[in-house]
């Protein structure tokens, strides 16, 4: 596996992500890495020998589902808000397929 | 060489409901883009989805009609990628547990009826519509979310006639539970289709390749039509077969390398915790299974024995619902259902097709077209009058008022034929001398004759029998 401390890669996943990060937050985020690593280590020293793992914090069913109903809509300057760039209402994004 | 041909299809469905899958906005086409949408359909954080209970529903009706076995309770999976019409960075799908498994439905082709077998249906939400520009790519997030159902049959089509068939009946079930739209040319019904080759009884499954793009049901039969020769011409020079995603070009009615698939995409797959089980309670499932519209097959019974139509007039119905839900309307006051059927299927189809009209638009009543079928069956109208009264009878007229209006009653009073008849024949002395030695056409001549006459208004059908009995009357 690469190495999650390194710097390097650390810059590569943020660059995927689409943001970047300067010099002094990748040092942040490295020691934060440290320190989770760490405390991964001590969960993985819990013996899980033949315990099924679980999805939810209660395994309890559910009988609930939603009604088929139009109940919340964003107008379209709303849905649009957060949009870097738009054209004719639409999201508009770099290239995706070649 | 000789190839065995091994053919498995996905089917993608939008199902008919108000909302979205797991969202409270409303599902459209052809709306606006981007203002059909609400913070889960985009992704925002914090946004928490929840199960539409119309998608649920419209789900086991398929599964039921489909003879699929239902899994009580729901439960949801993420698909994991990363890609620009899928906001979340995942799909909810049910990968583990789907709705319905183990189903099959029944096809007809040249050779006869087969049964196709259905391998599972499950739930899950469709992505946003893209569209890729030269300066970039545009996202519509309106369907994202659209509540979808995946159909998967297992590998038992041999050839392009009976995907075809798999397919068209799958529509038509489907459109019969009201469950999809089912319009593939607007996507509403998307079909991938997965296509090998092996030698002829080999028991090792060949190389697939998966076809894209499908939006007819007519370029699913051609595209697996190419796409046997393409492969069956590799192999036998000896080449092998990649695995590949391709799409079907109408243009040149071939399919083109869209990419090859190096192994299997890795979509961690695991249980949606957003979600958690839904138990569906068993008198709900019940009364909608116990709630199905009528399908397809049972309707084709329902015509055989009610109006005793042939297969093909069956079929056309059948594959036209709206038309054959027409036809039921005018049976309710129609005397004769081959003949009325013979209407609807040739000439109010025809009629259609010329004015460029669509059924729901149609102002003809059916119980005008039944009287005027009527009508032609007592004989008050000849069929050459009908065509006259129908044109008016689509555009919603009464052809009762358009009879006499146009004084199209047809003459069937014998007394009336009979002086008619007699007058003509006083003034036809040499067809009589004609028919006595044996000119049968001096019949027709004198038909005509009485016809003009009576302004087109005589039965010819009885004004013939009449005058052939005047005519022996007379030789004698």
């Amino acid at each position: 596996m690469t190495e999650i401390k390194s710097k390097e890669y650390l810059r590569h996943l943020a660059h995927q992500c689409m943001f970047d990060c300067s010099d002094d937050e990748l040092d942040e985020i490295q020691e934060e890495f440290m320190i989770l690593e760490k405390q991964m280590e001590l969960l993985n020293q819990v013996d899980t020998e033949g315990v099924e793992p679980m999805v939810y914090p209660f395994e309890m069913e559910t009988t609930f589902l939603r009604m088929d109903e139009v109940v919340n809509v964003l107008s379209e300057e709303e849905a649009l808000a957060n949009a870097a760039k738009t054209k004719n209402g639409h999201i508009l994004v770099p290239k995706v397929v070649r | 060489m000789e190839y065995d041909v091994v053919i498995g299809i996905e089917i993608h469905c939008e199902l008919n409901t108000n909302s979205k899958m797991f969202s409270s906005s409303p599902t459209t086409f052809g709306k606006l883009a981007n203002s059909c949408v609400n913070e889960i359909d985009l992704a925002h954080p914090g946004t928490l989805p929840c199960v539409n209970k119309g998608a649920v529903e419209q789900a086991i009706k398929a599964c039921t009609a489909l003879h699929l076995e239902i899994d009580p309770v729901v439960k949801f999976d993420r698909k994991n990628y990363y890609y620009s019409d899928l906001p979340k960075g995942f799909q909810i799908t049910q990968q583990f547990f789907p709705i319905g498994k183990e189903g099959h439905i029944e096809i007809e082709t040249s050779l006869g009826k087969k049964k196709i077998r259905i391998n599972r249906i499950h739930m899950e939400e469709d992505t946003a519509k893209q569209f890729h520009l030269t300066e970039g790519t545009l996202i519509d997030f309106n369907r994202a979310g659209t509540p979808l159902i995946e159909i998967v049959s297992e590998p038992d089509m041999t050839n392009g006639e009976e995907a075809a068939a798999y397919v068209e009946a799958l529509r038509q079930t489907l459109y019969y539970l009201g469950v999809s739209d089912v319009k593939m040319e607007e996507g509403s019904m998307r079909c991938d289709v997965n296509i090998s080759l092996m030698p002829k009884g080999s028991t090792v499954y060949g190389v697939k390749n998966e076809i894209k793009n499908l939006n007819s049901i007519s370029n699913v039969q051609k595209a697996i039509d190419y796409e046997i020769e393409r492969q069956a011409k590799i192999l036998d020079e000896g080449g092998i077969i990649e695995q590949a995603t391709r799409r079907f070009d109408e243009a040149t009615k071939s399919t083109i390398l869209m990419r090859l698939k190096e192994g299997n995409v890795d979509y961690k797959f695991f249980p949606e915790p957003n979600i958690v089980p839904i138990r569906l309670e068993d008198a709900w499932i019940k009364s909608i299974q116990a709630n199905l519209p009528e399908l397809p097959e049972q309707r084709r019974a329902r015509y055989q024995r009610d109006y005793q139509l042939s297969a093909y007039d069956i079929n056309v119905f059948l594959a036209n619902k709206e038309l054959a839900e027409i036809y039921e309307e005018v049976m309710k006051t129609c005397k004769n259902a081959k003949l009325a059927c013979n209407w609807m299927i040739t000439d109010v189809l025809a009629w259609l097709g010329k004015n460029n009209v669509q059924i729901p638009d149609l102002k003809m009543k059916p119980e005008d077209l039944a009287t005027m079928v009527n009508m032609i069956e007592n004989g008050d109208i000849s069929g050459k009058q009908a065509k006259e009264v129908f044109e008016d009878v689509m555009l919603g007229k009464n052809p009762n008022q358009i009879v006499e209006e146009k004084g199209l009653k047809q003459v069937s009073d014998t007394s009336m034929l009979e002086s008619l008849i007699n007058e003509v024949l006083d003034e036809q002395p040499q067809s009589i001398e004609d028919y006595r030695n044996g000119k049968d056409r001096a019949v027709g001549f004198l038909v005509g004759q009485v016809m003009k006459k009576s302004k087109g208004q005589a039965n010819p059908a009885m004004t013939n029998k009449m005058i052939v009995e005047e005519l022996n009357k007379r030789i004698k």
